[in-house]
């Protein structure tokens, strides 16, 4: 009775185990490498060679794409389904070049409800690369603590919530985790050799100069309007560029909407609605990769005409522009927040010139050509 | 509750009650003048404050000519404040009256437009259009997400209303398959809002939350023409269902057709719920809350319990639409957040009183 009893619960024990035995047989054996704290404040250990990554967001390929040269592709072994859901333009214009795009397993759509523990651990990864918040797996999710059982690191990176305190530090970890460090260096350098001079051209301007904005977040997308971000995200982008975000002390959290009459008692200088792809007839910003500057131009101007916009002071007087909305989660951001300069301070740093920056960006670090439309001036009244 | 009247016995104990009713009655019309005035004194407080300091003569020039103010306070007034305000009040007083009659004929202090599955369905509808991007065609941009909601609004309550006729279903029955509908609705939601994209997600969490800021001129109008049609229907019907309160049988011994007055009733309401929802999205409460307020105040007496749940839910609305603005200055959180915290003091007070004095 007793013995049977005890390997009946050995037996159950070694069941339950199954999973994580199996996993730790299938997955190859990792070296210990650097250990390093990731940018959810976790030590993980490296592994000294990867061959499979496993991206927990889509967009996450705007960063890996930064540090794999020609071949941005080849060891995404699977990924969320947001880059190809919510960025279906970045997305074709990688098809084109790399038709085998279509081929890398999906682990979820574009919601971190939506992640398959079970697709996710079957791709057998040696490296994970997660978003601290958003659209995949987060610090909390099952995922983690099941790779993490199975000896598979789990590093997290953040483009999103404090863009400007994180963009190079991610990058510094992507590059040591997938041991492309020379061209992490080069991006911080090119990133840093740009972000100090509008640094330094911000402090050349009086603070009292400093103009105010207000941000309008995928704009005419839910209808009504004046949907914003308050402190981070492109919030902390608008005030690196020398902007006041007028939405930044009136926000308790990083989204949420103001009243009109608030955005139009506080006069901002300058509008900005950002936006990214389109979406049967809705009124949206039209924008980002394949865009042409025509067809983007055309839906801000169609956006301004929602009721009661033409009293914000900077619509009524022409201060008006579109930006893509994905520089909200990308290390792109720098070119964001050279436009922004840009039109925050028209003609002054005529040498800071967000297009060359761009071009300077694709040609150097990326594997697809440049195109579309990324910011975007309406028409002046 | 009601008092009864006795017609029969002595001529002094007759006169005497019959001018304690009339005395009564005096009393009721007059508490329902006062809410009236506190609703103007709601809507007048929701008008003149804002984020933007704008003086009440400002306001006062930009109501009586609109044109020589500056576009700012023109758009403010006529765009922002004036619609939002009207709104709120047409809203709770929609829903109030939806709740109101759906308790009485449903015989259920529990019924209202969020119980029987209205919202639910709604909100459903809404996804359908701003996560799958379904919707009728023709219809323009802006109509489809509340075009989408009222049509599965309506469909819902239709449903509730053929199983109710089909199965001759008992009324804890129909409340019961109003759950059911509600339920289902919510499963679907959740479902759409598994496939939905981020973006998608957020509008349609917004849209669930309920807001004024979808208020403007066309609707308000829509609105009030339902609102006015669905009071006077429902003001000729008042006797009949005072009496039904005294229950089915004394109903249909007064000559009622209890079946016809309440399948009638239901269908009516369902769609006064179903349009107002539809508008500025799932905004629960009201309808529950405001008849029993009313109730507590009125007694059962329709004539004076109709108009009372209207204007208790307008004035409740009212107070919301304040709140709403005033928590966070600048900011608009969801006026349907706001709703259950503002409505649960006036419920404390008025509601929970009252039942403790008649145990």
């Amino acid at each position: 009775m007793i013995p049977s009893l005890s390997l009946r619960s050995t037996l159950r024990r070694l069941l339950c185990a199954m999973p994580f035995l199996l996993l730790a047989l299938v997955s190859p054996l990792a070296h210990a490498g650097e250990t390093v704290t990731d940018m959810a404040g976790r030590r993980v250990t490296l592994p000294d060679h990867v061959d499979r990554v496993l991206l927990g967001e889509g967009r996450l390929l705007y960063a890996m794409a930064l540090l794999e040269g020609k071949d941005p592709l080849h060891r995404i072994v699977g990924w969320q389904g947001d880059l190809q859901a919510l960025d279906p333009q970045t997305w074709a214009t990688y098809q084109k070049a790399f038709p085998g795009i279509d081929r890398i397993p999906l682990i979820g759509k574009s919601s971190e409800a939506t992640v398959s523990v079970e697709k996710a651990l079957s791709l057998k990864p040696d490296l994970a690369i997660f978003s601290v918040g958003g659209h995949g797996p987060s610090r909390h999710n099952a995922l983690v603590q099941r790779f993490e059982a199975a000896g598979v690191p789990v590093v997290f990176v953040d483009f999103r919530q404090s863009p400007l305190k994180d963009t190079l530090p991610s990058i510094e970890l992507m590059g040591k985790a997938l041991q492309r460090q020379a061209q992490a260096q080069a991006y911080i350098d090119f990133y840093r050799q740009h972000m100090a001079r509008v640094q330094a051209a911000v402090a050349s301007v009086p603070a009292s100069e400093h103009p105010r904005v207000f941000v309008e977040l995928l704009a005419g997308v839910w209808g009504g309007c004046c949907h914003t971000v308050g402190k981070g995200n492109l919030g902390e982008l608008v005030q690196a560029a020398g902007g006041v975000n007028i939405a930044a002390d009136l926000l308790p959290g990083v989204i949420g909407d103001l009243n009109l009459e608030q955005v139009i008692a506080s006069a901002p200088e300058v509008y900005v609605a950002t936006g990214s792809r389109r979406e049967g007839d809705r009124p949206a910003l039209h924008i980002g990769a394949q865009t042409p500057i025509e067809e983007s131009r055309r839906s801000l101007d169609a956006l301004l005409t929602r009721p009661g916009l033409t009293a914000i002071k900077a619509i009524r007087e022409g201060h008006v522009h579109g930006l893509w909305h994905n520089y909200y989660d990308s290390p792109y951001n720098i070119v964001a927040v050279e436009a922004f300069l840009s039109w925050f301070y028209p003609g002054r740093f005529p040498d800071i010139d967000p297009a060359a920056t761009q071009a300077e960006l694709y040609k150097r670090f990326l594997a697809v050509p440049p195109g579309g439309t990324y910011w975007v001036d309406g028409d002046k009244p | 509750m009601t008092r009864p009247v006795p017609f029969e016995g002595l001529d002094p104990v007759h006169a005497d009650a019959s001018r304690r009713y009339r005395r009564l009655n005096a009393l009721r019309a007059l508490g329902l003048l006062g809410i009236v005035a506190l609703i103007v004194i709601a809507m007048a407080m929701d008008f003149t404050h804002g984020p933007s300091p704008l003086a009440l003569g400002d306001l006062w020039r930009a109501l009586v000519s609109p044109g020589k103010v500056s576009p700012e306070v023109g758009v403010i007034v006529w765009q922002v404040r004036l619609p939002y305000a009207l709104m709120a009040v047409l809203v709770g007083a929609c829903l109030g009256l939806a709740g109101g009659e759906m308790q009485t004929i449903l015989n259920n202090p529990l019924a209202s437009p969020y119980t029987l599955g209205v919202s639910a369905a709604a909100a459903f509808g809404a996804a359908l259009a701003i996560v799958l991007d379904m919707h009728i065609p023709g219809v323009p941009v802006s109509w489809q997400v509340p075009i989408n909601a009222f049509a599965f609004a309506l469909a819902s309550a239709l449903i509730l209303d053929g199983v109710a006729r089909w199965r001759a279903l008992p009324t804890a029955g129909v409340v019961l398959m109003g759950i059911a509908l509600v339920f289902v609705f919510h499963a679907l939601v959740s479902l759409l809002q598994f496939v939905a994209t981020e973006d998608a997600l957020q509008g349609l969490v917004f849209w669930t939350l309920g807001s004024l800021v979808r208020a403007d001129w066309t609707k308000l109008a829509v609105l009030a023409i339902a609102l006015l049609f669905g009071l006077i229907l429902a003001l000729r019907q008042s006797w009949a269902m005072t009496a039904l309160r005294l229950g089915e049988d004394r109903a249909a011994s007064f000559g009622v057709d209890v079946k016809r007055l309440r399948l009638g009733t239901l269908l009516r309401v369902s769609a006064l719920s179903a349009l107002t929802v539809s508008f500025v999205g799932t905004i629960g409460f009201i309808g529950l809350i405001s008849p029993h307020i009313a109730r507590a105040l009125f007694g059962e007496d329709h004539r004076f319990y109709l108009p009372g749940c209207v204007m208790v839910g307008a004035l409740v609305m009212s107070l919301a639409s304040i709140a709403s603005k005033g928590i966070l200055p600048g900011v608009i959180i969801p006026v349907g957040i706001v709703t259950a915290l503002v409505g649960i003091p006036f419920f404390l007070v008025i509601v929970v009183r009252a039942s403790g004095r008649m145990s």
